[in-house]
């Protein structure tokens, strides 16, 4: 059994910025944290393997600083990582990006689950888990909640949908996306850190994932943003300080 | 409320300007105004270990420590609210020779100043402490009255309190200079450009107390070192809520109990020294240790091991590091400073703003007021070391080395 888990490093910070030429998130200079829903898909992806048995590999595309995002993978579990990173990657849309890390997945190998966050915080697509199983022609199952039953041959989940909840089974290789509901992520110790660090982590450009060129990065991504702009002022809250504040204006609204 | 004119400014809502600003206001000492840049113990006081440990080899810090313990007693009645104090006990244990030497002078100080202390065997050990393997200690003693505190609960204990007697408190109000006239202090401009005139201005600015001095000709002997510590994952059968705290001087390191985890703090044997200007206007947005505190975890780990072989395996949910602002002699800096009339410094904690912060503000408000001192106040004289520039290199590493070599907890 061998799984594919995809982590994204995300601005740490609220206070995410544009760039006003490209509309795209300003990435250098903010603090930087793992993708949240990501590392439920990380502890979903080491609990099947708990069960089955196999290995998890850890795969982040970003700029050489999101090695630590595949750092804490391993902390937390992962057996692999590999790190996607070249230029022509800057500015790839959620197209690009499926593109790339399908390129990764056949580059790995016999796999038979690949699993992601639901959706990134910065973001808030949801577009790259599916993306990638589309352009794998593999099944998904997205917004997971639970494993409900897993062997060699099959997977069968529980997952979210707008009216409850749904169970569905697939057999390899299949897609899975997962949200922070699933799970609860336990602790990492010291001895998962030096193991961590002792880990080497995998460099992959786009040489070596034989892309075509001109489908990465800002030029080659289909989407367009052609506008973007942050919400105006916000004069149509009123800061409540006090509770006689609250109180008057309770009152207000009840009459 | 006309806020131009006070008689004393506090600058710092950390754990020291916040006592200074009760025990004056205590005093009727007139009107006090505290002024904190980011909120009232939001600052190095929200990441401290919180031991209120009363044993001390120097009798002027239990003295300190005591009047913290009577400042807690005091404000839970004036505001009838508890500062949830946790009466646990402490456990300070030695393995070596040097360290048993350590705790029978601690408990010859015990007992001249009337702290119950009692020595236990290694089974004792075990039985308050259940994960540790006792096998190595040589002496160990228990102190059933000490006890930790929710240092942000406290901090805000002595504003609440410090209000009620009619000092105002300011938070989000940045000072940006202190004023001058002469050789005498008359006020401070805030960084809105208004000025407030006092003839005594009170820097309790913590990490930041020099970049307020600085300006004045005043270098305050001290500078943040990062202090830090772990936090293990919740195992209430190993790390019992109600455990008393623990001081291993043979490890370099305290534990104390956290809601069913155990809080570890291991002293790195080369301690980590901040320019102050590095730490920008909160800690908010320093990062003390860029990878999460593991490679010192890693580096410390192996003095630990013997009395907790299961360091390595144990879950780790929290790594909490912030600034102690460090003396060369791990002595607080507290007094007038004579070149400039009504200056004076409340600061240099040297990791004991919890546990003497109840007395360090009695001191320095004792010395503003002019009167006689409860405790010896040369010891924290701010010009012990004559001239000092605190943004030396040099001098921040003899602070770092202050907290290198300090014993016990």
């Amino acid at each position: 059994m061998r799984q594919i888990v995809f982590l994204k490093q995300v601005p740490a910070s609220t206070e995410v910025r544009l760039d006003p030429e490209t509309h795209t998130l300003v990435r250098s200079g903010s603090k930087a944290r793992t993708n949240p829903d990501d590392l439920h898909a990380l502890r979903m992806a080491v609990e099947i393997k708990e069960r089955t048995g196999g290995s998890v590999v850890a795969v982040s595309m970003g700029p050489p600083q999101a090695v630590a995002v595949l750092k804490e993978a391993l902390m937390n579990g992962a057996d692999e990582a590999i790190l996607l990173s070249d230029r022509v990657f800057a500015g790839s849309d959620t197209w690009s990006t499926g593109y790339v890390l399908s390129a990764a997945v056949r580059k790995i190998g016999a796999v038979d689950l690949l699993l992601f966050g639901k959706q990134a915080i910065d973001g808030d697509t949801a577009q790259v888990g599916p993306g990638v199983a589309a352009q794998l022609n593999m099944p998904q199952l997205t917004e997971v909640l639970q494993v409900e039953e897993v062997s060699l041959e099959s997977i069968t989940v529980l997952k979210t949908t707008d009216r409850g909840t749904q169970l569905l089974r697939a057999a390899y290789p299949c897609a899975l996306t997962v949200s922070k509901e699933a799970n609860s992520l336990p602790a990492p110790s010291l001895r998962d850190w030096e193991r961590s660090e002792a880990t080497q982590v995998t460099h992959w450009s786009a040489a070596d994932l034989d892309l075509d060129v001109s489908l990465l990065g800002l030029s080659g991504s289909p989407t367009r943003v052609v506008r973007t702009s942050v919400p105006d002022e916000r004069d149509s809250i009123v800061w409540l300080n006090t509770t006689e504040g609250l109180s008057s204006l309770l009152k207000q609204l009840i009459s | 409320m006309d806020r131009r004119i006070a008689d004393i400014i506090i600058i710092g809502g950390g754990l020291l300007g916040t006592s200074a600003a009760y025990h004056l206001a205590r005093k009727k000492a007139g009107k006090i105004v505290l002024l904190e840049r980011m909120d009232v113990a939001s600052q190095a006081t929200s990441r401290a270990a919180c031991l209120l440990t009363r044993a001390r080899t120097k009798p002027v810090m239990m003295r300190l420590v005591q009047e913290t313990y009577d400042c807690i007693e005091r404000i839970e009645s004036e505001l009838g609210e508890s500062l949830d104090l946790r009466q646990v006990g402490s456990v300070t244990a030695a393995s070596t020779a040097t360290s048993e030497a350590g705790i029978i002078a601690l408990e010859e100080a015990a007992s001249s100043f009337g702290i119950p202390c009692e020595r236990i065997g290694q089974e004792q050990v075990k039985e308050l402490l259940p994960w540790i393997t006792p096998d190595t200690l040589i002496r160990s003693v228990f102190m059933p009255t000490d006890a930790y505190i929710d240092s942000a609960l406290l901090c805000n204990g002595y504003a609440k309190a410090a209000k009620k007697l009619g000092a105002e408190i300011y938070s989000r109000t940045e000072v940006k200079e202190i004023l001058r006239e002469g050789n005498e202090v008359r006020g401070v401009r805030l960084a809105n450009g208004e000025e407030i005139a006092a003839p005594t201005v009170i820097d309790a600015a913590g990490a930041w107390a020099n970049i307020l001095s600085a300006p004045l000709g005043i270098g305050l002997p001290m500078t943040p070192v990062r202090s830090h510590f772990w936090i293990t994952e919740v195992n209430p059968g190993l790390f019992p809520a109600e455990q008393p705290f623990a001081v291993l001087p043979d490890a370099r390191a305290f534990t104390r109990p956290d809601v069913g985890g155990l809080i570890i703090g291991i002293r790195e044997p080369q301690c980590v020294s901040y320019d102050p200007r590095s730490l920008a206007t909160s800690i908010e947005h320093v990062d003390f240790t860029p990878d999460g505190g593991w490679s010192v975890l890693s580096e410390c780990a192996a003095g630990f091991e013997p009395y907790f072989p299961g360091i390595r395996e144990t879950g780790i949910a929290h790594y909490v590091a912030g600034p102690s602002c460090y003396v060369p002699d791990a002595q607080f800096v507290v007094g007038e400073v004579p070149e400039i009339k009504g200056f004076f410094a409340a600061t240099g904690c040297c990791g004991a703003g919890v546990a003497a912060g109840g007395g360090i503000g009695r001191l320095v408000a004792e010395q503003v007021l002019g009167e006689a001192t409860f405790v010896d106040s040369t010891l924290f004289d701010p010009t012990r070391f004559g001239r000092i520039d605190p943004f030396d290199l040099a001098f921040q590493r003899r602070c770092a080395d202050a907290r290198s070599n300090k014993k016990g907890g």
